[in-house]
């Protein structure tokens, strides 16, 4: 016994030993540098931002690409304005979670500091993480001040819930973002018209299952289609002017599970997946379900992003007759025509409390929104992305339009169009189109009524308000027991493992026990905010 | 055929019986191969077959249009030589390393005579199902100052208790009277761990070196999350980066059509039939390592 | 005294191993804590609220929580059903198969899967099991059957995973019993052969005893293992239309506490799993040292 109490004592000596070797956070570096104003007195910005080269630390990984200094437009940009970055993160880095978590709470923040979650970096910001920029903004970034000035979306979505601005979003100066594509060779073969309403659709796409439109005497068409993500077949519901979301009507946040449009939505989906409609494997299709079934001449009809439009261009010799187009939305069972996807503001970057330079930083951010920086960070590099026509307008080399790669792709690889605060100009991705894709999108331009004016952002699908810091963590754990159950007992209604109308009242009710109506009330604090603080 | 002659004591007797089960051993054994091999052999027409069809699901039995493009693009794939150069030193600097620290450990929690045995076997178990998680790991890296350095990655692993109880437990297998009868020669303990129980436990020494070998070849996560220089980094987090691309970027990327040659995913199983080749090839000489028969005949009694 | 005297070397021997459990594993090991905080990334330990034991309330009181228990178990029960024994009849099989050519091609065959990452497997499975164009359906259509959609059923997902974890780790635990297997007394086999015992017999009763404490030792670490199911190839291959069977305790304790960023909440799970496994280990020690006189401790 004795000799065992020698040990223990040994093992806990050396445990407080080896407690010592703690470290410490940083203190925060002073901030203070020589102010020039950011712009001549032309009016023009002023190059190069600071005299010596500076370089700063990042973090940002959008979309799996880490920043990389390496890239042609950043280059640019660093040999124009003698600031470059740095990153934080290696080129390899797959997840940008754990990273951007492991950086707080190692306390070594870099300097400038971008993340997928805009709610994350308001409340780094709030902790004392990142700068407030409204000061800096005013004194030293008159381009991003008048941008804001004009457009109040932008602005809102900028601010947090305390008033401060702690990071520069990414606007979209384009309103749509997805349309209706249709088979009009199938609908022409079988003399059917453009269909305008849900019901409409059913029966086109009814008969596109059965009357074999491409002809090979089998009935393996799929009519409704859709790409892996966050939204299928969910996002059909929004035939029905229902979702298993959050949504805005007149003012008034509601849970559409609970309203009675989602028994009519469900019911028909339901019915759609039995009657062969929709694409019986479309929970594991994959991202590549629009290649496979467009190119196996399977596939009908869509809801997606413009890019649905180049099949129109590639498909054109596989498949004789091949036409793919645009139409507007279908009304639902009220006669309402709405569109309920559309581009919002997203997150961009902003200024750590560690870095010693915030005012060259802010008026690097300020370059970006002057038409310089915008056309490289839309366009890319002029002469090899795109020329100048005789009439002054931007358009891309045909090397550009006709390569293997889509144009979007080819941008990021040289690190445009990147997750930094920046306006995303519709005017790259109109030259970018095709002529079904500036069909479809003029059409849905054009029509400003079918999209709600009122409506608060969106993320992937999901809403994405701001909200007070006493209701954040208490609003993401509620959601997590509701979303889920949702998610489950959604797809189980549609492959029909489980019975709807018997189970509808139940779920209401196990909704309800699970919190769902304080939800619904913080994102209606949320949600008036987020109009009062646009005017 | 030296094993089975040591089974079967130089008798070769085969009664009907052990003809039949060595048949149907056999054919067993055949369609265990056939069956196993089926997803790694799809890996491989997969790789060479255009990515159309291997999306379509038409790829099942036979390459359709095979090239090698995948594999071509495979090799673009920036800091792809330098990884698995780095990979080939995390694996076999790691193991040594590992070996070290795990022998030594393992061979003295063996010994009944250690007091506090008991206790410090707990010891190193309990971290089996405690570990601090993610943050505080990387909070002590980084009071080391450890962080993006190979020392971090090479002895900040040097332990794994699964392994370690394994090769205890062969330790433990080795007759006590090897080591009495050493003992009363007048060998240290040194001497004995080096010269007696080492060599008899090749077998058990293959073993476990081979599961650290897979495991650090295997391992990406402190990989990617400790190292920002790209040039450390080892294959298995560029693996995932590429997995984690498909995934993410469906936005924009390439549409494919019958001409394709190569897309992420033909790529991706292309860097997986690169990755498994060393392992495939030096696998059979570790199998000879497992003979080691000489253990038990060596004590008299 | 003198005993600890005697064994002097043996605690230098120890001595690196020591350190670095105290460094690696026990140092960090105090920010276990954080499952009793409202833990802050940013503001550390200093500028976290305490909340005692919030955490776990907020973890256990999920409508769902029971049902991840449940399957947590019943996935681990597969598991030790299956994958545990299957690795030592492969190793038994492959020693004693006649043909070396198949014996080694079985081996290295069955080893090769655990190169494969993850993610990649799971599309395979998700692959091979499409009602369209995967080979399962098409050997089930080629006999005459309606194709299944095996992914969104619930009833399939524990033979889906426990499955594609046997594929995936047979080969490379079989390794050790094959190891342990090289190391019996060829002796004892000559015994038998004299007394007359036939293949089946001396399998039974010299193979089987002979690496006993092998598969001993093997039982127990696994036991605790069993209880971390995997969280990432289950997360790849569940559907929410499967979460009645495939929601785990680390699915659920990923969604609650490391996607919200909750770590206060994720460690506590994190515990609590920890708790589970070291009183199942323990009751399997225990267990063993009456049964089979051979523990770990």
């Amino acid at each position: 016994m004795k000799r065992k109490n020698i040990l223990v004592l040994f093992f806990l000596i050396a445990l407080a030993l080896s407690l010592f070797a703690q470290g410490g956070k940083e203190p925060a570096a002073a901030a203070g540098s020589d102010v020039q104003s950011t712009l001549n007195a032309d009016g023009s910005f002023r190059l190069p931002i600071v005299d010596e080269k500076k370089e700063f630390s990042i973090f940002l990984n959008f979309n799996n690409m880490p920043f990389d200094p390496s890239w042609k437009v950043w280059k640019i940009i660093a040999d124009r304005t003698n600031v470059s970055f740095r990153s934080v993160i290696s080129q390899s880095n797959s997840n940008e979670t754990e990273a951007y978590n492991l950086m707080l709470s190692s306390g070594n923040l870099a300097d400038v500091i971008g993340y997928v979650n805009a709610a994350d970096l308001e409340s780094l910001g709030r902790d004392g993480g990142l700068l407030d920029l409204t000061d800096l903004i005013d004194k030293y970034a008159p381009n991003i001040k008048a941008f804001m000035e004009n457009n109040p979306k932008f602005r809102t979505y900028a601010m947090s819930t305390d008033g401060k601005i702690y990071f520069i979003p990414k606007n979209q100066a384009l309103k749509s973002a997805e349309f209706w594509f249709i088979r009009k060779d199938w609908l022409d073969r079988l003399g059917l018209q453009i269909p305008t309403t849900v019901d409409e659709l059913h029966d086109v796409l009814y008969a596109f299952r059965n009357n074999d439109p491409n002809g090979n005497g089998i009935k393996d068409e799929i009519p409704l289609f859709d790409r892996a993500g966050w939204k299928m077949p969910e996002e059909y519901l929004y035939l029905w002017d229902t979702s298993i979301g959050f949504y805005a009507r007149d003012g008034k946040i509601e849970f559409e599970p609970l309203e009675p449009n989602f028994k009519i939505g469900v019911g028909n989906l339901i019915q759609w997946y039995r009657e062969g409609i929709l694409d019986p494997e479309i929970f594991t299709r994959g991202p590549k379900g629009r290649d496979i079934l467009l190119s196996a001449n399977l596939g009908g009809c869509t809801h997606d992003w413009v890019s649905a439009s180049t099949y129109n261009v590639t498909l054109k010799d596989t498949i004789p007759g091949f036409e793919f187009i645009g139409i507007a939305p279908p009304a639902d069972q009220n006669g309402v025509v709405k569109e309920r996807v559309e581009r919002f503001p997203g997150v961009g970057w902003g200024i750590s409390s560690k870095c010693s330079d915030p005012v060259t930083v802010i008026k690097l951010f300020d370059y970006l929104f002057t038409e310089e920086g915008s056309d490289l960070m839309n366009w890319g590099v002029e002469g090899e992305q795109y020329f100048r026509n005789d009439k002054g307008e931007k358009q891309f080399f045909d090397e550009v339009l006709n390569a293997k790669k889509t144009v979007v792709a080819q941008l990021r690889s040289i690190g445009s169009l990147y997750r930094v605060g920046m306006n995303q100009d519709g005017g790259y991705e109109i030259a970018a189109m095709n002529k079904w894709g500036r069909e479809v999108n003029d059409l849905y331009e054009s029509h400003p009524e079918w999209f709600v004016e009122e409506a608060p952002p969106y993320t992937d699908g999901e809403l994405d308000l701001k909200y007070f810091a006493e209701d954040e963590t208490r609003y993401r754990r509620i959601m997590n027991n509701i979303k889920s159950y949702v998610e489950e007992k959604f797809q189980s209604w549609i492959i029909g493992t489980a019975d709807f109308n018997t189970e509808y009242d139940a779920f209401v009710k196990e909704l309800r026990s699970r919190g769902i109506d304080e939800a619904i009330a913080i994102n209606q604090r949320a949600y008036d905010y987020y109009l009062g603080s646009r005017n | 055929m030296a094993f089975e002659r040591k089974r079967n004591a130089g008798i070769n007797i085969r009664s009907r019986e052990e003809k039949l089960f060595d048949i149907c051993l056999n054919l067993v054994g055949i369609v265990i191969f056939l069956v196993v091999a089926y997803p790694i052999f799809y890996v491989l027409i997969a790789s060479i077959s255009r990515p159309l069809y291997v999306e379509s699901g038409d790829v099942m039995f036979l390459a359709i249009k095979p090239s090698l493009a995948s594999y071509r693009e495979a090799f673009r794939t920036p800091y792809l030589l330098t990884s698995l150069g780095n990979s080939l030193f995390y694996t076999i600097v790691g193991v040594m390393v590992n070996m070290l620290f795990t022998t030594l450990t393992a061979y003295a929690l063996s010994k009944p005579r250690l007091v506090g045995r008991k206790f410090l076997t707990l010891f190193t178990v309990f971290t089996m199902w405690f570990s601090a998680g993610i943050i505080p790991l990387y909070m002590t890296f980084r009071d080391l100052h450890l962080i993006n350095t190979r020392i971090a990655i090479v002895l900040g692993f040097a332990m794994n208790t699964y392994n370690m109880i394994i090769m205890k437990s062969f330790f433990e297998q080795v007759p006590t009277t090897l080591e009495e009868a050493a003992f009363i020669d007048g060998a240290s303990d040194w001497n004995i761990f080096a010269r007696i129980y080492l060599p008899l436990s090749r077998s058990a020494l293959a073993t476990v070196s081979l599961f650290y070998a897979v495991n650090r070849w295997n391992s990406y996560f402190w990989a990617m999350n400790l190292l920002t220089d790209d040039s450390k980094i080892p294959m298995q987090v560029l693996l995932k980066k590429l997995l984690v691309d498909r995934t993410k970027n469906e936005m924009e990327s390439a549409i494919l059509t019958a001409e394709s040659l190569s897309s992420q995913t033909t790529v991706i199983y292309a860097l997986i039939i690169i990755a498994i080749i060393p392992m495939a090839i030096c696998y059979p000489f570790v199998q000879k390592c497992f003979r080691s028969g000489l253990t038990i005949g060596a004590s008299k009694e | 005294m003198k005993r600890i005297a005697g064994c002097w070397p043996l605690y230098l021997f120890l001595l690196p191993g020591f350190v670095w459990y105290m460094m690696f594993c026990y140092r960090p090991m105090f920010g276990l804590r954080m499952a009793f905080y409202d833990y802050n990334i940013f503001r550390g330990f200093s500028g976290s609220r305490f909340v005692g034991l919030e955490n776990f309330r907020i973890y256990m009181s999920s409508p769902d929580f029971v049902r991840t228990l449940r399957n947590t178990l019943l996935i681990a029960l597969w598991q030790m059903a299956f994958c545990f024994p299957i690795p030592i009849v492969l190793a038994i099989m492959i020693t004693e198969m006649k043909s070396r050519t198949i014996s080694k091609m079985v081996q290295t065959v069955t080893f090769l899967p655990h190169f494969i990452s993850t993610v990649v497997v799971c599309g395979m499975v998700v692959n091979f099991l499409s009602p369209s164009t995967g080979i399962i359906n098409f050997f089930l259509r080629k006999i005459g059957h309606e194709p299944i959609y095996f992914m969104v059923y619930p009833q399939y997902f524990r033979p889906t995973y426990t499955m594609m974890t046997l594929w995936q780790t047979a080969g490379f635990n079989a390794v050790v019993y094959i190891a342990a297997l090289m190391g019996i007394d060829p002796h004892l086999y000559e015994a038998a052969i004299v007394d007359g015992a036939g293949r089946w017999c001396r399998i039974v009763h010299v193979t089987i005893p002979g690496i006993l404490p092998t598969v001993v030792t093997m039982f127990i670490m696994n036991i605790g293992k069993m209880v971390k199911v995997g969280y990432e190839s289950i997360l790849l291959l569940y559907e929410p239309s499967t979460y009645p069977t495939a929601d785990v305790i680390s699915t659920y304790s990923f969604r609650l506490g490391i996607q919200n960023g909750d770590y206060g909440v994720a460690t506590a799970a994190g515990l609590f799993e920890g708790v589970i496994a070291l009183i199942l280990v323990v009751a399997a020690n225990k267990l063993s040292k009456q049964l089979a006189d051979n523990a770990i401790w």
